[in-house]
């Protein structure tokens, strides 16, 4: 209780530390040994410095784990306690800014919740006697996976790196792609509870002023108690909450979020979250793979093509297959109809229930594989898909053209280069199966004309979500270029309709050659 | 950002145009050109081309005038008055009901002849609902997307059917010669009242009137290309329809214009036939039309209850909805349908046109909505249930069983009153890894075609599948007799009309071999089998 009432004395309603620095050192130590009470991780010890005046205190806090100890030590406490040993400290916190410590990271700080708060980020904070300021000292170095090769986006040309869920290794490796000064990094916090870091990273005279400046209401639109990944951020920005679309591209690839960058679209950067979130997006966007652009445009063209294909397949191959042999087994050639034909004879279930129960094993199965760890995981599609699969047609649960059907739509939505947009497919297939199994090919196609009408309704940031498709302007299909086509690059010489109309041309000749 | 509301651009203005315009002109014009005016149906279709293309021009004149109006300035479709407001609801609703009635028919009769004609209509008109709920903008945007959805499928047919086009029945089709005892005795004024009611078709390009002041550049050569393409559109239409089909056959059935798309010959046989995807596609082109009526019927209905918030937009929308499905009905009552068809055929237009004059001339209740659905949603609801009963609403067949429940005819013979229907042995497929069947036979005695599949069901609980027929052959039949049956089969979607049929009448001792459609068309030109 008493806990209590000292938290409501001291947090504020948005859980901000409301009590000043305190000049006199005893009572800021007392209150951090009181809010950090049974908090074993958090290390805090008192020093005295000696110098000509005399002995001064000096108040250490960091937390274990999160710091990088030999800066702490051979950074701070080493030169403070002997390298400046009985030297003049009569401004010592300028002194040990400017003079004693060997590290350049280290500020001055008047607010007591920043200074928590630079605590709880793995900075150092010192706290001096006689000063209602604190020193904080960057000691950042957290547990990390390092940099590992891309396993969920790859490509067979183009760089493999990807990013992890330190929120400054992903600006880092944006950085690194794009060396322009004006690309900016606005920070801040998000979540009362989790403060966690977010950076918003656009070109300054690319980007759209008003769509940076929408992100970032968005961003402070909800007081929330944390966001553990960019994808919980990103429910909370979007404007269709209830579209089954994702409505921002989510990428862990470096080279995708610099590309978009450059196409006057707005990152966003969570820490602890290796996915970066870019917007505007659109549906041929989460279409399209890094590896487009890194091989010659004919191969990158074909891979399009293959790709949207597949999209197509993975949603309506299921629902056709039941829409014609339900209701329209005309369509099928004669030897292909009594091959399925024959096959069913031996099922006992009817074509919908079959190919309901095979969809929702091979879901199962899929779930099961993303649950358990790497060898199992693996273990597990060979048990399902071999055995399983085998020992159902057998048992005469299923018919062999239905295992090919859903295994050929599975591999097709494989395909897709988005994870997020691949479980989006999952759902549209179950709903065309559904449309399908009622009404044949009129349920499948009125099935399509809703999800088709639902598209066109999306937008992403005021940008329409089939773009290019429903450009509307010639002008503004700039992605034309860019769509199941993809023109060489030499060709792709403009930047999207949204970038700042000053800066449409992105690829200029110098010897008399211009790109279109 | 990016969106300059209640606007569309030039392409999306155009695909909507065409969407709009040419999804019923292409099918229905031919059939009425023929039916009315006989061998000077080609003159009618000029005349409804020359008749379509003026309106279009004076539909044109008058957005144009009346743009400040509408769309731009104060975002109202109609704001002339609520009374004018509610009679253009009224004819949008009649307009989209008779459309949504006879596509429900169609659909029923080629793709679901085991429902019930109401499943049909309502969840086309609830897609449609959805469909009409956007905005001008994003009606727009919706259209423009699926634009290819349907013209693509269209094309590939086009393409691939190009070879069944028999070039001297398409010449001495379009001069008539062929077509005397077509519509005979057809006068100046029936030719002219055919190329009215060919114009009437493409009256839908009224809903310019409301797209053209939304369009973001007004310019007379988008509309005159547009114009161009739903006139050029409907005329290859024509051609394809009586060059594959021929005349008789198309001024004899409604819907036997659809039949064309069955003729396409889809290259690697990857597909045994076109027609049925190329059908489900053409659903989109209908959808546009049925969801344009509804749009500005709803948008006509916010001026007359004087609505302003979006909650209350729905509520409009849902009464437009719930209207069209129960005109729809009422279009099904010959008694009142009578009635509608004058009022469509010499009012309606003449009011498409008189209104915007009349404004040009003169140029310078929400709860009640809610219980107004209410009341649409009880009545309607009562309509269905009586529908259900009616015999123009009940399923065609009640035979709709699975690929492994069906018997797959490869042959048929057809002998007197005893029908042979050869069967593919599909066990024996099964266990034979060749990848032959052998086939079984087996005999029905009945009076047609469709009295022998019903009579199979019953009998053996199994549904007859001749959609995969490599042969019909008619063995000492008389005349009359077979053409009872090649009229029912040109009535049985599920039969291809490529198969080939050999024919040796019960007078004769040599045999002929002709394909059905050729069959089929000969039937209805009344030739004779000497």
């Amino acid at each position: 209780m008493e806990e209590q009432r000292l938290y409501e004395k001291w947090f504020d309603d948005e859980n901000c530390f409301k009590v000043a620095i305190s000049k006199q050192l005893d009572i800021n130590i007392e209150i951090l040994k009181k809010l950090f009470q049974d908090a074993g991780d958090i290390v805090q010890k008192e020093f005295y410095l000696r110098r000509i005046q005399g002995s001064v205190r000096i108040y250490v806090v960091y937390v274990d784990g999160l710091v990088d100890r030999t800066v702490i030590e051979d950074g701070i406490l080493k030169p403070l306690l002997y390298e400046w040993r009985l030297t003049d400290g009569k401004d010592l916190m300028e002194s040990i800014l400017h003079r004693e410590t060997h590290t350049v990271d280290i500020k001055k700080e008047k607010s007591f919740d920043k200074t928590l708060l630079g605590i709880l980020k793995g900075d150092t904070a010192i706290f001096i006697q006689g000063y209602d300021q604190t020193l904080m000292v960057s000691t950042k170095k957290y547990p990390l996976r390092s940099i590992s090769e891309n396993d969920t986006e790859g490509g067979l040309r183009g760089p493999r790196d990807s990013f992890n869920e330190s929120f400054r290794f992903s600006t880092a490796l944006i950085r690194r792609r794009i060396r322009d000064p004006k690309l900016k990094v606005e920070q801040g916090t998000i979540g009362q509870r989790s403060r966690t870091d977010y950076g918003i990273m656009y070109i300054k005279d690319l980007a759209d002023p008003a769509l940076v400046e929408n992100i970032k209401s968005k961003l402070n639109a909800y007081d929330i108690d944390g966001i553990f990944d960019s994808g919980m951020a990103e429910h909370l920005m979007e404007d269709n909450w209830h579209s089954i679309f994702p409505l921002f591209q989510a990428t862990t690839r470096p080279d995708k979020v610099a590309s978009g960058i450059l196409e006057g679209r707005v990152a966003v950067v969570f820490d602890n979250s290796p996915e970066v979130v870019l917007a505007p997006c659109n549906f041929n966007m989460l279409l399209q793979a890094s590896d487009d652009y890194y091989n010659r445009w004919a191969v990158g063209t074909f891979a399009r093509i293959i790709r949207y294909l597949a999209a197509f397949l993975a949603i309506t191959l299921p629902g056709f297959y039941i829409a014609v042999t339900v209701f329209h087994s005309e369509i099928l050639p004669a030897k292909l109809l009594y091959a399925i034909a024959s096959a069913r004879s031996m099922v006992t279930f009817p074509i919908v229930v079959e190919m309901l129960l095979m969809e929702f094993l091979f879901e199962l199965l899929r779930e099961a594989g993303i649950r358990l760890p790497g060898p199992l995981g693996n273990t597990i599609g060979i048990v399902g898909g071999l055995i399983v699969g085998q020992s159902a047609v057998e048992a005469g649960i299923v018919s062999t053209i239905v295992v090919i059907v859903v295994a050929l739509s599975a591999i097709a939505s494989f395909a897709i280069p988005n994870e997020e947009f691949v479980s989006v497919y999952r759902l549209i297939k179950f709903f065309i199966i559904i449309t399908s199994a009622f009404l044949g090919l009129y349920g499948f196609i009125l099935g399509l004309l809703v999800v088709a009408i639902h598209l066109s309704e999306l937008q992403s940031f005021g940008v329409p979500y089939m773009m290019p498709a429903v450009a509307g302007d010639k002008d503004k299909a700039w992605m034309k270029g860019d769509f199941v086509l993809r023109v060489p690059i030499k060709k792709m010489g403009k930047r999207p309709f949204w970038v700042n109309e000053k800066n449409q041309e992105r690829l200029k000749g110098k010897n008399n050659e211009s790109g279109k | 950002m990016n969106l300059e509301n209640k606007m569309i651009s030039n392409r999306q203005s155009f695909r909507m145009g065409i969407l709009e315009n040419i999804t019923l002109g292409m099918v229905v014009i031919p059939y009425a050109t023929l039916n009315l005016a006989g061998r000077w149906h080609f003159v009618a279709f000029l005349i409804g081309l020359l008749l379509g293309a003026i309106y279009m021009a004076v539909i044109y004149y008058l957005s144009r005038g009346i743009s400040d109006y509408i769309g731009k300035d104060k975002a109202k479709v109609i704001p002339f008055g609520r009374i004018v407001s509610l009679l253009y609801t009224l004819r949008f609703v009649l307009r989209g009901g008779v459309i949504m009635f006879f596509f429900g028919k169609t659909v029923q009769e080629f793709l679901l002849q085991s429902f019930n004609l109401w499943t049909i209509i309502i969840i086309f008109a609830l897609v449609c609902c959805y469909g009409a709920s956007r905005d001008i903008e994003k009606r727009g945007r919706m259209l423009e997307l699926l634009f290819p959805w349907m013209i693509i499928p269209i094309i590939f047919v086009a393409v691939f059917s190009i070879s069944s086009i028999d070039l001297g029945e398409l010449y001495s089709g379009l001069m008539g010669e062929n077509y005397d005892m077509l519509h005979e005795g057809a006068g100046v004024l029936d030719v002219v009242r055919a190329g009215y009611v060919a114009f009437l078709i493409t009256s839908s390009t009224e809903l310019m009137l409301f797209t053209l002041p939304h369009q973001r550049e007004n310019n007379w050569r988008h509309e005159l290309k547009l114009g161009l393409w739903i006139l050029i559109s409907i005329f290859l239409a024509y051609v394809f329809i009586i060059g594959i089909l021929g005349g008789h056959w198309v001024a004899s059935d409604s819907q036997a214009a659809l039949n064309v798309m069955e003729a396409a010959f889809i290259p690697g046989e990857i597909l045994e036939r076109a027609d049925y995807p190329v059908l489900a596609f053409w659903i989109i082109g209908v959808f546009a039309v049925i969801s344009g009526y509804m749009f500005y019927a709803k948008e006509a209905l916010k001026v007359v209850a004087k609505i302003k918030k979006q909650g209350e937009s729905k509520v409009s929308l849902v009464v437009v909805t719930i209207s069209v499905i129960l005109m729809s009905w009422v279009w099904s009552l010959d008694e009142v349908s009578v009635y509608l068809a004058q009022y469509m055929l010499w009012a309606d237009v003449a009011i498409s046109i008189g209104i915007p004059v009349v404004f040009l001339l003169k140029k310078d209740g929400k709860r009640i909505l809610k219980r107004l659905a209410l009341m649409l949603v009880m009545v309607s609801t009562t309509f269905v249930m009586w529908g259900c009963g009616s015999e123009e609403f009940k399923p065609l067949t009640n035979q709709q069983e699975s690929v492994e429940d069906r018997d797959y005819v490869t042959n048929l013979t057809i002998q007197g009153d005893e029908i042979t229907f050869t069967i593919a042995d599909i066990k024996k497929y099964l266990s034979d890894a060749t990848g032959d069947y052998e086939t079984k036979e087996e005999k029905v005695k009945a009076i047609g075609l469709k009295d022998a599949l019903d009579k199979y069901y019953e009998d053996k609980g199994r549904q007859l599948d001749l959609g995969h027929l490599s042969g019909i052959t008619f063995e000492k039949v008389e005349k009359e007799q077979l053409r009872e049956y090649v009229l029912e089969m040109s009535n049985l979607p599920s039969l291809g009309k490529s198969v080939n049929v050999t024919i040796e009448l019960e007078d004769k001792k040599d045999k002929k071999e002709i394909s059905l459609r050729q069959l089929i068309k000969d039937v209805y030109s009344g030739e004779s089998f000497s």
